[in-house]
């Protein structure tokens, strides 16, 4: 049987770490999810002038004080990517790509990242619009679709869709080499707006019309919505109380993916209180 | 316990059958999909009075089209002969129950 963790931490910011180290020193059995450089956004701030206790201190000096605190209790960061959280009702699954992990609770601190939508993207999502090209592809034999890409990573999943669709539009959002073959139409362009009647029926780009029956939109960041199905959030932010619990029992958010003030302390402290709920939550489950 | 259908058993599944109907539309190697099941496997247990079908939209194209299906999971709520909610993407147990109960 799947080991099942008590906690899942989504996210290596201060929000993220905190709620680690409360649940380290709790001994529950928890795992955290991240990278290397814990948060991009507080490696790059140059000056932090209202963290408790460490004065003008820079973002990169205060990363390094929260691994030497890390190294401390033997927390480590796991860096896989996590794409998905199911609420299973007594439990929840993280899936990274194929691999599937089990906890009876989750913490998200996923952090903020501006998400721009394409005129459209929201009002056909399901109706040819989508976000898992692998996952929807089945759907599409024989029929036109349009991928528009923001990795190269995703070739991947252009040259799957290939396989079963007519043809296949690839739109990258970045430069340099396309790990696409020439099946497959490369078109460096700007999408503007997709647009159709009950669904999809065209992408328009800034200098492109496409007839096509799906847009794929493979992004590298990934909404609270879409990483967690079911979830309240109000802009793009997950609603919380003040115990930092979300709409779904067992779930948690904490840090900037709840919303402004975007500070590192304020996140480091919900992402304590996030724990301590959490941990509170698997006493009330026993 | 959920029946697996397809384009030719469709039509006279849905027909013989009196009790409220959703309708899985899935695929083999769609991740969401697996996790959609085993909440339809825990309510299948739990609701006797609540039909499940599995449609494999690659094996079952027909049914797919017909349906209008753009993304799996989907699931459409059929009672008494008539749709009565689809829902698109993975759906909690809680989220599924509330629909069950809005149309039993």
């Amino acid at each position: 049987m799947m080991e099942r963790y008590d906690i899942g931490i989504i996210g290596s910011g201060p929000a993220g770490l905190s709620a680690a180290i409360n649940a380290s020193i709790r001994k529950k059995k928890f795992i955290i999810f991240g990278n290397e450089h814990l948060s991009y956004k507080l490696e790059k701030a140059p000056k932090i002038n209202n963290y408790l206790g460490f004065y003008d201190i820079t973002g990169e000096e205060l990363k390094n004080k929260f691994l030497e605190h890390l190294n401390i209790l033997g927390i480590t960061i796991n860096t896989n990517k996590i794409n998905s959280v199911y609420n299973m009702g007594d439990y929840f699954v993280l899936a990274c790509g194929e691999k599937l992990i089990e906890c009876k609770s989750v913490i998200l601190s996923t952090g903020v990242e501006q998400s721009e939508y394409i005129d459209g993207e929201k009002e056909f999502l399901g109706r040819g619009v989508g976000y898992c090209a692998t996952c929807d592809a089945p759907l599409y034999k024989n029929k036109v679709v349009s991928i528009i890409s923001y990795n190269d990573e995703y070739a991947e999943d252009a040259k799957f869709v290939r396989e079963i669709a007519k043809k296949v539009n690839y739109i990258p959002m970045y430069r340099g080499n396309y790990s696409v073959d020439d099946s497959i139409n490369i078109l460096e362009d700007k999408p503007i707006k997709i647009t159709g009647q009950d669904k999809v029926e065209k992408l328009i780009l800034r200098n492109n019309v496409l007839d096509t029956d799906g847009v794929f939109l493979l992004k590298n960041s990934i909404t609270p919505k879409n990483l967690v199905p079911g979830i309240k959030t109000i802009n793009d932010h997950i609603v919380v109380d003040k115990f930092m619990k979300t709409n779904i029992n067992g779930c948690f958010a904490a840090g900037d993916c709840t919303g402004p003030p975007y500070q590192f302390i304020k996140a480091a402290g919900e992402g304590n209180v996030a724990s301590l709920s959490a941990i509170k939550y698997l006493a009330s489950k026993k | 316990m959920i029946t697996h259908i397809d384009d030719d058993t469709f039509k006279k599944a849905i027909m013989n059958e009196r009790n409220l109907i959703l309708v899985d539309f899935s695929a083999r190697w769609c991740g969401p999909c697996k996790m959609m099941k085993i909440v339809l496997e825990q309510i299948s247990d739990e609701y006797e009075n609540v039909k499940i079908f599995s449609v494999d939209v690659e094996e079952s194209p027909m049914i797919s089209d017909y349906f209008n299906v753009q993304s799996i999971p989907t699931i459409v709520v059929i009672s008494k002969g008539k749709i009565v909610d689809e829902v698109v993407g993975f759906s909690s147990k809680n989220y599924i129950e509330d629909i069950i109960k809005d149309n039993l």
